[in-house]
Order: C-alpha cells, then sequence, then structure tokens
C-alpha cells in the first residue's frame, strides 16, 4: 500500500522574521543616520547672519559630518564585498 | 534533443535573459540620478554598467544556487531552464515596453516555477519557499524603503529649510555615491543569477552526457557543487553590464518622472533608504528585490514632500505588474516547457516564438522611442497603436505644425496625433493674425479653414 501524499506539507511555510525585522530596523536607522548627518553638515556649513562663509568651528563640525557619513558609506561597501568579510 | 546542441543555445539565451535583466534595471540605480540632474543620462548608464560589471566579479556565491529551493533542483533540465528564461525575457520586454519597473528575478522564478509545475506537477514546487523567498519579500521591500524614504526625507527638507545655500550639491554628491553602490549591489546579485542558470544547465548535461559515456569531457562539462567557470563568470559580467549600458530609458522615465516628481534633497534620500534596504537585506539573508526597493523608496520620498503631487496612477500600474509578474511568467514559462519537452520541433518553435515576440515589442516600441536625449521630457511611457506623426517622418502641409517653435517639433508629446491636434489651432496666431489684418479678415481666414477640414 502506497503512503498517502501529504498535501499540505509543501504549504508549511517558515519565516525567519527575525531577520526581516532586522532589515527594516536596520534599513530605516541607517537611512535616518545618513540623513540626518548630512542635514547637519549643511546646517553647518551655512553661514550665520551676515557674513559670506561659515566660521572655522563650523566648517570643522560640517565636515565631522561629512566624514561620519563617509564612514557609514564605506561600511555599506565593506557589506556588499564578501571577500572582506568572509 | 543532445546536450551538445541545446547547451551552447541555453548559453545564448540565459545571455540574452542577462542583457535584458540589465536594462530592465538600470533604472534601479540611475532613475533618480537621472530625474534630478545628478548625473548626465549618458554618463549614468555608463556607470552603472561598470558597477554591475564589477559586482558581477566580486563573489560567486549566489551563482552556486540559482533557484534558492524553489523548486526541486533535482527535477531542471537544460530544457526546463530554456522555457524559464523565455517566460522570463518576454515578461521583460513586455513590462519594459510598458515602463513598468518590475522584478526580473521574479520572471525567472515565476517563469521556473511554471517551467517545473507543467513538467513534474505540484510536487516539483516548493509553495512555502515561494511565500517566504518571494511574496512576503514583496510586499516588505516597498513598504520598509519608502518608510525609510519618507524618514529621510522629512529630515533632509528639515535641514535644507535651514541651510539652502550649497545644500543641493552636497545632496547631489551623496546620491552620486549612493546609485553608485546600488549599482554595485545590482551587479553582485543578478550578474551571478545569470551565471547561476549556466552553471546549473551545464552540471545537468554533464550529468545526461556522463550518464551514456561515464568518461565523457567536453568544453562545457561541469561537476556539481562546483564555481562556475571562468567564461561563464566573463561573458555573464559583460552582458549584463552591456545591457545596463543600453539604458532601459522607458522605464527610467517611469522610475525618474512617473511616480513623483524629485529633487535632489528626495533623491538622495530615496537613494540612501534603497541602498540601506539592499545592504541590510543581502547582508542578514533576507533577499529583496531591488526593483521594489527603488520603487519603494521613490514612492515614499514623494509622499514625504507633496503627496498630491505623487502620480498614484503610475503607481498604480506598477503595482498591478507586480502582482501578475510571477502568474504570468508561470504561464509562458510553462507553455514554453510543454513546447520545448516536445522534442527539437517543439524547441525550435518556443525560440521562434521569442524572436517573433521580441521583434514585435521592439517595432512597437520604437512607435514612441525613449532615449538618453527624451528621458526626462515626459512623465508617462505611451504604447502608440499606430506610428507616430511627427513633422520628420510625415511631413503635413499644416502652416501652423511647420510653424510650431522648434522646442515643440521635438517634444515626444508633439509626435503624438492627439497634441497635434490641439497644436493646430493655437490661439496666438489668431491674435497675431487679428492685429496685421483685422479681425475681418481673421473670420474668414478661420472659417476657410475649418471648411478645409
Amino acid at each position: 500500500m502506497t503512503q498517502p501524499t501529504n498535501w499540505l506539507m509543501p504549504l508549511a511555510i517558515s519565516i525567519d522574521w527575525w531577520a526581516l525585522l532586522q532589515v527594516a530596523v536596520v534599513t530605516v536607522v541607517a537611512s535616518a543616520a545618513i540623513a540626518t548627518l548630512m542635514s547637519l553638515a549643511n546646517w553647518f556649513f551655512t553661514p550665520r547672519g551676515e557674513a559670506d562663509k561659515p566660521s572655522r568651528p563650523r566648517e570643522v563640525a560640517g565636515s565631522i559630518m561629512i566624514g561620519l557619513t563617509a564612514l557609514i558609506v564605506l561600511y555599506g561597501l565593506y557589506l556588499l564585498i564578501p571577500y572582506f568579510h568572509h | 534533443m543532445s546536450p551538445e546542441v541545446i547547451v551552447p543555445i541555453v548559453i545564448i539565451i540565459a545571455l540574452v535573459f542577462d542583457f535584458t535583466n540589465g536594462f530592465h534595471d538600470s533604472a534601479n540605480a540611475m532613475a533618480t540620478s537621472v530625474a534630478t540632474g545628478a548625473f548626465k543620462p549618458k554618463v549614468a548608464v555608463a556607470l552603472a554598467a561598470v558597477m554591475n560589471l564589477i559586482g558581477a566579479f566580486l563573489s560567486t556565491e549566489v551563482a552556486k544556487t540559482i533557484s534558492s529551493g524553489i523548486v526541486d533542483d533535482s527535477l531542471v533540465s537544460p530544457e526546463t531552464v530554456f522555457a524559464a528564461l523565455v517566460g522570463a525575457i518576454i515578461w521583460n520586454l513586455v513590462t519594459w515596453l510598458f515602463g513598468l519597473p518590475s522584478s526580473s528575478s521574479h520572471a525567472i522564478f515565476g517563469a521556473l516555477i511554471g517551467a517545473v509545475l507543467v513538467q513534474a506537477g505540484i510536487n516539483g514546487v516548493h509553495f512555502s519557499v515561494i511565500v517566504s523567498k518571494i511574496l512576503l519579500p514583496a510586499l516588505v521591500a516597498p513598504l520598509v524603503a519608502g518608510l525609510a524614504s519618507f524618514i529621510g526625507t522629512k529630515i533632509a527638507y528639515h535641514g535644507e529649510h535651514n541651510a539652502p545655500k550649497g545644500a543641493k550639491r552636497r545632496y547631489r554628491m551623496g546620491q552620486r555615491v549612493s546609485s553608485l553602490l546600488v549599482g554595485l549591489a545590482h551587479g553582485t546579485s543578478d550578474g551571478q543569477k545569470t551565471m547561476g542558470i549556466i552553471t546549473l544547465v551545464l552540471v545537468a548535461a554533464t550529468l545526461t552526457l556522463q550518464e551514456k559515456d561515464p568518461g565523457a569531457q567536453t568544453w562545457w562539462t561541469q561537476a556539481p557543487d562546483t564555481a562556475p567557470h571562468w567564461w561563464v563568470i566573463l561573458l555573464a559580467g559583460f552582458a549584463i553590464a552591456l545591457g545596463t549600458y543600453s539604458g532601459g530609458w522607458r522605464i527610467m522615465r517611469t522610475m525618474g518622472k512617473g511616480m513623483a516628481d524629485i529633487e535632489s534633497p528626495q533623491g538622495f534620500a530615496a537613494e540612501t533608504a534603497s541602498m540601506s534596504a539592499i545592504l541590510a537585506s543581502s547582508h542578514l539573508g533576507f533577499g529583496l528585490s531591488t526593483t521594489h526597493v527603488v520603487s519603494g523608496a521613490i514612492m515614499g520620498t514623494g509622499v514625504a514632500r507633496t503627496p498630491k503631487d505623487v502620480h498614484w496612477s503610475t503607481a498604480g500600474r506598477m503595482l498591478i505588474a507586480w502582482v501578475l509578474t510571477l502568474p504570468a511568467a508561470a504561464l509562458v514559462g510553462g507553455l514554453a516547457s510543454w513546447l520545448a519537452h516536445m522534442g527539437v520541433g517543439g524547441f525550435v518553435a518556443v525560440l521562434l516564438v521569442l524572436v517573433l515576440a521580441a521583434v514585435a515589442i521592439k517595432i512597437i516600441a520604437s512607435r514612441n522611442h525613449v532615449s538618453a536625449e527624451n528621458v526626462n521630457d515626459a512623465s508617462e511611457v505611451k504604447v502608440l497603436a499606430k506610428a507616430a506623426i511627427s513633422p520628420e517622418t510625415h511631413p503635413i502641409p499644416n502652416p501652423f505644425v511647420a510653424n510650431l517653435p522648434e522646442k515643440l517639433v521635438d517634444h515626444p508629446m508633439a509626435t503624438t496625433p492627439l497634441v497635434l491636434t490641439r497644436l493646430k489651432r493655437p490661439k496666438h496666431t489668431h491674435k497675431k493674425r487679428s492685429s496685421r489684418v483685422g479681425a475681418a479678415s481673421n473670420k474668414r481666414y478661420s472659417s476657410r479653414r475649418w471648411r478645409r477640414r
């Protein structure tokens, strides 16, 4: 006698909800962080009052923000290239 | 059909699919950059092509498994892969014709499911994997990317409001970097997909060949669980790069201008959200379609700035295309599989259908040509049933059309019959004539003109 086929077997769904949550949180946090850093950089680079160009401390702060953004992007590049982390 | 004959044909068809994948998805990386002027159109596609080429060479891990457990790999024969490729190519071309960004991965998976269903029945397909690896990510990708893009846009516009000077330039720079990374990620995932397809065919054909003659070796034979041949990596990399360079301007128009009117900060937010989603998903093992991610991000940024300016009709059409991709590609893949397994005649018939479909789609697309020159001129991709009428191709002895300003004649909208009808009686011509020869003459002129019609 042959074994009856279990038709429900192909529908036994296993979803990695933890990975899904991680992807959602990392995506939102990373893009918000980059946007915030860029906005801060723009704010620092903008001259205040009647000045033609931003003050030295503001320029340094703006450059730091851009540098931090670049670091996040470089980390993304690191993740993208398996050679670096495998 | 003998493996020696079928293998080269399937390799060529796989490379054609890779090419269509390239031009279908080049918009993913570059649409917003082209729309906001961060890159000139031709520079954008050239850079995207280079990034895709580099991406294709970075890793071959994805290439080791093409079906990702969606179908039973042991049931896949060269004919099945051929049928799946035909289904995916036809769906890619149809959606390209309508300028609809749909997932190439979903097209190949759908066609593969259809081909295996016809060949092996319901037991050959793993429906649980379809839900967890295709349907759920298709729902999640646009929502997550859209939310990230929405928040990014709100932040970027808050910042820009406070610091408008020089901000655009910096956002454009950020957008350029993000879009290049999206291009690289696309090459890494999609370039390898074709390598995987070709490798799968080579392994299946080698097993068939060695069943008859155990020691048989040819230029393409490949043992199971081995990395792709160097020439497979090279061919797949160049095919996707060439496809990307050829543009896919119709889809780029939809993504860049058709969904929402975007500015530099929005482009930056959308590209950053897309980049974050793609990197996070590929690293954490929850694959998301690049097309769904980028489309969701563009919608998110549009809603964040001015929701009423979002073109919901285009979004609706795109959604329909997404829903239809899997069943439509499965239907074509299934039909092709049924024919291809009937012998040489069926195989040739499928090949002929593919060629005829491609030629027909190309002819219809050429009636309303979208290129690097006019990609940003309109927000909609039109598919015209009749040949377009333009002063160059169909000279009309009409003084009003002949006297159109050069800018209007070159405009793609001026090639549609509807627009030409509207342009036949511009108001300023009446005024000009009235001022020159008087109202009575103008009246006579008008009535004569309308009688002539």
